[in-house]
């Protein structure tokens, strides 16, 4: 029997393109993944940043008291005794350093001159950059023994620059003289083997003295 | 419809990013994390000084009061040249030496160390004239020169003369602690 034309057939054939249709790349979804998940990241972000802000600022509160309860365990007036303390030392120890004495110029001087040599004045000066100028004038019983004290100067490496000036001859052949000379700061400084020696010394400046006396003035 | 939503999500995800996390993080929590960074700064500095304070404590409590007092002694707290001047009268009479004048200078502002740049130590200079014996002036100069107080003769002057009396002119410094 033959079937009418105006009957539609059940036979849909199959094209091509179904299979192509299948395999091709959803784009819909792929933007819906990409909107949606860029949405909920931004949430998680945003709220995850909300957190850690709020964490930090306990953190910071916590650290601040902290911070309170260390200043105020700082006893200042502590503080302040030892950079009292540490002064004094520091500055002790400086002032040692550079403390004037001049026992062992007038020792080495006296040693130096000879018995015919009478100093009638010394004058020791020193200068803030702790340079000791020695002035003295005197009289010798002669040129010779002028010489001597001069030589023995000369050789003398703490007395620098000695010079003798104004010679004279008196009525008498005494020779007077001026001197000057820069003094070695080891001569008019304080060390701690001068102090070893004066601790010793006082009882027996006398007898230096004495000694002294004959050509000093 | 269906795709305004993921458009709309990503719109609101760019607007959440610029209007609340960017500015946020960049901000705000950049400025506390700077903030707690320095405290813990000032935490650990405070913990050192704990232990330099107990440190400190220590040592200064190994000195002995003597030491300390001898510290005091050597260099003052303040001028009083009045007692400094009263040991050199003492010192002068116990050497054999008469002190004939003493001269203390007006103090002027900023006077003291200038050898040094400025330091936390005053000084005066006050001059003296005295008579005696060599040997007594030997014995007065040496205990200037070993004094508890640090004393520095700056200037000396020694005249001599027939009798055996010599004439001394000093200059004698003083140090205190400012």
């Amino acid at each position: 029997m033959a079937v009418p034309p105006t009957v539609p057939t059940s036979f849909v054939p199959r094209s091509g393109s179904l299979s192509f249709k299948n395999s091709a790349f959803d784009f819909g979804g792929a933007f819906a993944f990409l909107g949606y998940g860029a949405f909920v990241l931004a949430l998680l972000a945003a709220g995850g940043l909300f957190a850690y802000n709020w964490y930090l600022g306990t953190v910071e509160a916590a650290k601040q008291a902290d911070l309170q309860k260390a200043e105020t365990s700082i006893d200042t007036s502590t503080v302040e005794s030892f950079i009292r303390l540490n002064t004094h030392l520091s500055e002790g120890k400086r002032l040692l350093s550079g403390h004037l004495i001049f026992s062992k110029a007038f020792d080495l001087i006296a040693s130096l001159a000879p018995t015919t040599v009478r100093l009638t004045s010394i004058s020791i000066l020193t200068s803030d950059a702790h340079t000791a100028v020695l002035s003295s004038t005197g009289s010798a019983a002669s040129f010779n023994a002028l010489a001597v004290f001069s030589d023995a100067l000369g050789r003398e490496s703490q007395i620098k620059n000695a010079v003798f000036s104004g010679l004279g001859i008196g009525k008498n052949g005494e020779v007077s003289f001026s001197l000057t000379a820069n003094l070695d700061q080891s001569l008019t400084t304080f060390s701690v083997s001068s102090a070893a020696d004066a601790s010793g010394s006082l009882p027996s400046a006398g007898a230096t003295a004495t000694t002294s006396a004959s050509q000093t003035p | 419809m269906n795709r305004m939503l993921p458009a709309a999500g990503l719109v609101l995800a760019f607007v959440v990013f610029f209007i609340y996390i960017s500015p946020t993080y960049s901000g705000p929590v950049t400025t506390i994390q700077a903030t707690i960074a320095r405290e813990q700064l000032a935490l650990n500095a405070a913990a050192s000084f704990g232990d330099k304070q107990k440190t400190l404590a220590e040592e200064k409590n190994r000195i002995t009061p003597e030491d300390i007092a001898r510290l005091e002694t050597l260099l003052p707290s303040s001028v009083d040249n009045v007692s400094a001047i009263l040991s050199l009268t003492a010192l002068a009479a116990r050497s054999g030496v008469q002190i004939s004048s003493i001269s203390v200078p007006q103090p002027t502002q900023g006077a003291g160390d200038v050898t040094t740049p400025p330091t936390e130590v005053g000084s005066i200079d006050m001059t003296f004239s005295a008579t005696g014996s060599y040997q007594a002036f030997r014995t007065f100069i040496t205990g200037i020169e070993h004094s508890t107080r640090l004393l520095d003769v700056t200037n000396l002057t020694v005249k001599g003369s027939d009798t055996g009396v010599y004439g001394y002119d000093m200059t004698v410094r003083l140090y205190w602690l400012r």
